[in-house]
């Protein structure tokens, strides 16, 4: 998990850089910007929840039935059908799995 | 001129001789909306005699500072522009392409300027929707047809590659070596991927591509009052199998949140269908297409992810690109659930 774990603090860094910048040069200057408004607003949900720290967790669970360790060890396993049989019937609920816990990132708030 | 007016300097001369006028003055200029990939200016114009003689409105159609891999270059793109326009497709008529990196500082194209709204999401929001919709539907399936008609003899598209697999095939070997490119593994494209390979047999097909636009989606044309006015954005065009662009169109991640209007947002399948077929002759593959629908949901998260790394680590720090990626998740649910749909028998048309 290292190298994801890497990945994200380093997607949030550049995240939270960009959201500056936004900010900055368009919305400070011109507040009627409803797009740019709408970026940050969605940026910033983003990263709240990126930084409570559920969604790490969340995926290492989804991928603790594919016998791979990261989402890249199992992209690179699916390539070469190197999946066991076992791993293969597993799989289908280990992904939507993995892909629920990262649209819990990005799902708009209810209500 | 509101922006960066020294870059243009050498516009107006540029294209007053482009245009046989004896002069030619820039009188009014901004960037229009929207354009990760390409920068779009809208001109308007003043010109003594010439191709634009009196005022008008023109648009210049330039490189954004970086762009992802699969784009066409401007002179490519002024080419299928050319082509499409000859066929009779709904486009800005094109005009005058420059190869010439001084003139601006990137090369660029002169089209005619085209109205209507071309925000997908005030298309698919649209209060009138429900009066319009079919008919728009229809008119996307004309001219889709009119895109397919051309074969891959068009002169003036020789540079589009045509190798020996067919676009099924092709598409699965350009998907895969679009992750190789990205930093992390994706599995659930990889798995999308190999769930299509084991099925290829349900959705290549032998007959001769045609030529398809590739981005035919809500938001890459044009709408006034309901109908549509132009096709935009040929930079990821060319030779495909026509259940390529009909799938993209009809794919859930194009619908903005009007699920069951499957082309595009905008109407059900039949009008499209039913003015697609009388254009072209031809009858929809229904199944093709439903594959095809997996293979955008597919396309667009790589697009997605690409844009991504566009922030992450091509120097381009920029908010809409670094929240791209994000998009993926979702492509991944209508992936698995398309995925779903299909092994459970879907047959009737797109999902």
């Amino acid at each position: 998990m290292a190298a994801e774990t890497s990945s994200t603090c380093s997607n949030t860094a550049m995240l939270a850089a960009a959201l500056q910048i936004e900010f900055e040069t368009k919305l400070r200057a011109d507040a009627g910007n409803r797009y740019s408004a709408a970026m940050m607003a969605r940026g910033l949900m983003i990263l709240q929840r990126q930084l409570a720290g559920q969604t790490v967790a969340d995926c290492a669970a989804a991928l603790s039935g594919t016998g791979c360790a990261t989402e890249t060890a199992l992209a690179q396993a699916i390539r070469a059908r190197r999946l066991t049989a076992a791993q293969q019937a597993a799989l289908p609920q280990a992904l939507a799995a993995l892909v629920a816990a990262k649209r819990a990132l990005t799902a708009p708030v209810e209500g | 001129m509101t922006a960066n007016p020294a870059r243009f300097d050498r516009l107006a001369a540029w294209m007053a001789t482009a245009s046989a006028a004896a002069d030619l003055q820039i009188i009014g200029m901004h960037k229009l909306a929207g354009g990760a990939i390409q920068e779009n200016w809208h001109l308007e114009i003043l010109a003594n005699g010439g191709v634009f003689a009196g005022t008008g409105s023109v648009v210049l159609r330039t490189d954004a500072p970086s762009s992802v891999g699969e784009s066409h270059s401007r002179a490519q793109e002024f080419a299928l522009l050319r082509t499409a326009h000859a066929a009779g497709v709904k486009v800005a008529t094109p005009h005058f392409l420059c190869s010439d990196e001084t003139i601006i500082g990137t090369p660029f194209f002169i089209m005619d300027y085209c109205s209507g709204q071309g925000q997908a999401r005030r298309i698919t929001r649209d209060p009138a929707l429900a009066d319009f919709g079919d008919r728009l539907a229809g008119e996307l399936g004309r001219e889709m047809a009119r895109i397919h008609a051309v074969t891959t003899s068009a002169a003036e598209l020789s540079f589009l590659p045509l190798d020996g697999d067919n676009a099924a095939v092709a598409q699965l070997a350009d998907s895969r070596a679009a992750l190789d490119g990205l930093a992390e593994g994706q599995p659930v494209i990889e798995y999308a991927l190999n769930w299509l390979e084991d099925r290829l047999d349900g959705w290549q097909r032998t007959a001769p591509r045609r030529l398809c636009h590739r981005d035919f989606r809500s938001g890459n044309f044009l709408v006034e009052a309901g109908r549509l006015t132009a096709v935009l954005d040929w930079e990821f065009a060319g030779w495909s199998d026509p259940a390529e662009d009909i799938g993209w169109l009809c794919a859930r991640c194009w619908r903005f949140g009007n699920d069951d209007l499957v082309v595009g947002g905008i109407a059900g399948f039949a009008p499209f269908k039913q003015a697609y077929e009388a254009e072209s002759g031809t009858i929809i593959d229904i199944a093709a297409v439903v594959y095809w629908q997996l293979v955008a949901e597919i396309r667009w998260a790589i697009i997605a992810l690409q844009q991504q790394e566009r922030a992450l680590f091509g120097g381009e720090t920029s908010l809409e690109l670094a929240l791209s990626g994000y998009l993926a998740a979702e492509m991944e649910s209508n992936m698995l659930a398309l995925i779903s749909a299909m092994e459970s028998g879907v047959k009737e048309g797109p999902v």
